[in-house]
């Protein structure tokens, strides 16, 4: 039997991380993968295939807007696999980095399910059906998540998709309708749209993205409109069912039904647990189905830990990634840092969002009339240049102090840009920061040297007043 | 653990129980008419015959003049020839400004099912019936066995997260090359006034059908998924491109032989395939597809509503 320091369960961001920490620290890893290649969920079915079909629609976007200045036309019902032709080159050369950087960390990958057969021991099937025993004294759980399995809705990856096999579909449909109004519905329905599907987002809320500043999410919901989309907020769903001819009925409670060529299921993923034999270890995971840990990402089993998606909110690659580091750093004995306070939220919808720190109503739920600086796409040089003039920088800070309290930011860019901002947060920055601060001309960056002043003149108005 | 596998299909064997597939039998084959028969495959020069079932059929439906959408639209998903006719025509410059059909259901929303109609009435019209008195059982046993392998790559591909309208047609469509070939041979038959032997003629489908259903799929522009799975089903590894295609084919006609035929397969030495490695089947995830012959059977079965 093969005996290791740390076993990790899943390769996604979060045990990867958290295996290259454990050899880093001189400690012997084994990453244990069901699937062929390493990555997880977030690789192979999400964040980097989204993406990818997402840059192509920007640059489809990009060359209808300049057909008409170099004269040229594009052709109707471009296959999605014309959209997604570099993803395998772009899959392959994230696969290939991931393989060799664990390889060259001396982490023994192996390949299989694996689940608990005793406190330190686990049982990994590999593809073939035989079974080998592993032992370690740390184990660390970053399995992910799944789409979850509705019963009322027959997803059947053919009409009806998830979000795992949405991008399975090889020709663009003409209707679609997408349940669900969180991130993942939002970025696959505002891509759809723009590629020229009539998309409906079908949610219970008023709004979608409900965790985000209003002026973000109504930002998102006008250009959604723009590029042809519905927002049909308040509905709850009655019934699904494929027709005679395969299209998808919605039956809605208001009474109203709609036809969609095609159907995208997103609401809510599930942590995959199922398969790992818990009770064995005496782990059960909460009425939400995630596992409970404390600040260094331990379960109630001392030995056991939970990264990513397993472990609940805020389920972003990015905060698994932090939170595999940490687990492995508690487990190997060092120091481990607190958890951060601000985790910045990207949303690769069409605009782009990303958020950091507290939105505007939550400012003011806790310090009162907070100060509020916008800055337009549509006032800074660059984005005139990039003919990306649409979207906006917003930034709350302080009533009296003008320390920066959050940034939200739509529009092209807004995943990077929001990194000054979290450094201002980090570093407990104030409006003026942004001022001093010297910027590259002319850059999207400046957007916060605009709100900035916005906010320190609104300051001085106030302080006449 | 085995290395990837070459697919040899039994189904001649298997449907006419006396038959056995001698490749030797080619060399009863005249020269001449080798050579005219190889010329028209290089040309992609051949006719897809519908079988007298499905030709009734849909003079049926368009008699009725009901207009049933939903029995048309299933009759086009069971016949591996009307669906291939129905993409030829799609995908003809007539309609090429509707852009490139890659699926059956695209067809049907696309072109919608009045188009459909008449575009499967000009099939018939167009196209001739087989003749199927003297090859009937394994006619039918292909028509038979590439529904149930379009079916089962329906399954395959939903398991994995592959495109499941895309996989049905490779699965429904590898094997076209056989009647195409078969209805070539018949014809030139007749023309040269050559009587071939069955197993010669049995033999000279096999060894040419891939080519066949390679070059119409070529020249009916046919999804390029389909032509890789035509000609790469026995042999996935060597797909260069669509190679997930190609495995996918491979797997479900090795599940379709093991339908129509249980005492001829082995399911032990079908369970133990690397194909399931290249696909990352679990041994769960292949009882689970195994345990669905039944379902997929009684679909097969479907097909022969209205036989001859």
């Amino acid at each position: 039997m093969r005996r290791f320091d740390i076993l990790i369960i899943g390769s996604g961001p979060a045990g990867q991380n958290a295996a290259i920490q454990g050899a880093k620290s001189g400690r012997s890893v084994a990453l244990v993968e069901k699937e062929r290649n390493l990555g997880g969920a977030s690789v192979h079915h999400g964040t980097i295939p989204s993406k990818t079909l997402r840059e192509n629609a920007l640059q489809m976007q990009g060359l209808k807007r300049h057909a008409d200045t170099f004269q040229f036309a594009l052709k109707k019902d471009i296959p999605i696999s014309a959209m997604m032709k570099n993803l395998d080159a772009v899959l392959k050369a994230h696969v290939d980095y991931m393989t060799q950087q664990l390889s060259d960390c001396g982490v023994i990958a192996i390949h299989g399910r694996a689940r608990f057969v005793g406190d330190h021991r686990l049982e990994v099937m590999s593809i073939d059906g035989s079974i080998e025993q592993v032992e370690a004294k740390y184990i660390v759980i970053a399995t992910g998540s799944r789409p979850q399995d509705p019963h009322q809705i027959p997803v059947d990856h053919e009409n009806i998709f998830d979000s795992d096999s949405i991008l399975s579909l090889i020709y663009l449909p003409r209707t679609m309708a997408v349940l669900g109004g969180g991130a993942i519905a939002c970025e696959y329905a505002s891509i759809f749209s723009v590629l020229g599907t009539r998309v409906t987002i079908i949610d219970q809320g008023p709004k979608p993205m409900d965790f985000l500043d209003d002026a973000l999410i109504d930002e998102f919901v006008s250009e959604f409109e723009q590029n042809g989309g519905r927002y049909l907020g308040d509905q709850r769903i009655e019934s699904v069912h494929l027709n005679g001819i395969g299209h998808v009925v919605t039956n809605l409670s208001s009474g109203s039904s709609m036809v969609n060529e095609k159907m995208l299921f997103a609401l809510g993923r599930v942590a995959n647990l199922d398969s790992l034999s818990l009770k064995n270890v005496g782990l059960e995971p909460t009425m939400q189905g995630f596992l409970e840990v404390d600040q260094y990402c331990r379960t109630t089993v001392p030995h056991i830990y939970a990264v990513g998606d397993v472990s609940g909110p805020p389920a972003l690659a990015a905060s698994a990634m932090e939170q595999g580091r940490r687990a492995v750093c508690h487990a190997c004995g060092h120091e481990t840092s607190t958890p951060p306070e601000n985790i910045p939220i990207g949303i690769y919808a069409i605009p782009e969002l990303s958020s950091i720190g507290l939105s505007e109503a939550q400012a003011r739920e806790h310090y009162g009339e907070v100060l509020v600086g916008i800055a337009l796409f549509a006032e800074v040089a660059r984005a005139q240049i990039a003919g990306a003039s649409g979207g906006f920088l917003k930034m709350v800070c302080h009533p009296t102090n003008l320390r920066l309290l959050g940034v939200q930011i739509a529009g092209e860019g807004a995943t990077e840009l929001i990194h000054l901002g979290e450094m201002g947060l980090m570093h407990h920055s104030t409006a003026h920061f942004f001022i001093e601060g010297v910027f590259n001309f002319p850059t999207l960056a400046e957007a916060y040297r605009e709100a900035a002043l916005s906010i320190v003149n609104q300051a001085k108005q106030k302080s006449r007043d | 653990m085995k290395t990837d596998a070459v697919y040899v299909p039994s189904m001649f064997l298997i449907a006419e129980t006396e038959m056995t597939i001698d490749l030797t039998a080619l060399d009863m084959i005249p020269r001449s008419f080798l050579t005219t028969y190889k010329d028209m495959l290089r040309k992609g020069d051949l006719d897809l015959p519908l079988l007298p079932e499905v030709a009734s059929q849909i003079l049926q439906m368009a008699a009725a003049d009901s207009g049933n959408a939903t029995a048309f639209s299933d009759l086009i998903h069971r016949d591996q020839a009307l669906a291939g006719q129905v993409l030829r025509v799609a995908n003809s410059s007539t309609f090429a400004r509707r852009g490139n059909i890659v699926s059956l259901k695209q067809a049907v929303t696309r072109l919608g099912l009045d188009l459909l109609s008449d575009i499967a009435m000009t099939s018939i019209l167009g196209t001739s019936v087989f003749q199927v008195s003297t090859f009937k059982p394994m006619v039918r046993y292909t028509w038979r066995h590439a529904l149930a392998a379009g079916t089962f790559s329906k399954e395959i591909a939903r398991n994995i997260r592959r495109n499941v309208e895309s996989s049905f047609l490779c699965g429904l469509l590898h094997s076209i090359g056989k009647p195409l070939a078969l209805n070539a041979i018949q014809n030139l038959e007749q023309t040269a006034g050559v009587n071939l032997d069955r197993h010669a003629t049995i033999a000279l489908v096999e060894s040419t059908h891939q080519q066949a259903g390679e070059q119409v799929a070529l020249k009916w522009r046919l999804p390029p998924a389909i032509r890789v799975a035509i000609g790469h089903y026995k042999d996935y590894s060597s797909a260069t491109e669509f190679r997930n295609e190609a495995t996918i084919t491979y797997l479900a006609c090795r599940f379709a032989d093991l339908l129509l035929n249980p005492e001829a397969h082995d399911e032990a030495e079908i369970r133990e395939d690397p194909v399931h490695a290249e696909l990352n089947l679990y041994p769960d995830d292949v009882s689970k597809l195994l345990d669905m012959r039944e379902r997929i059977l009684v679909v097969v079965d479907s097909l022969d509503a209205g036989a001859v």
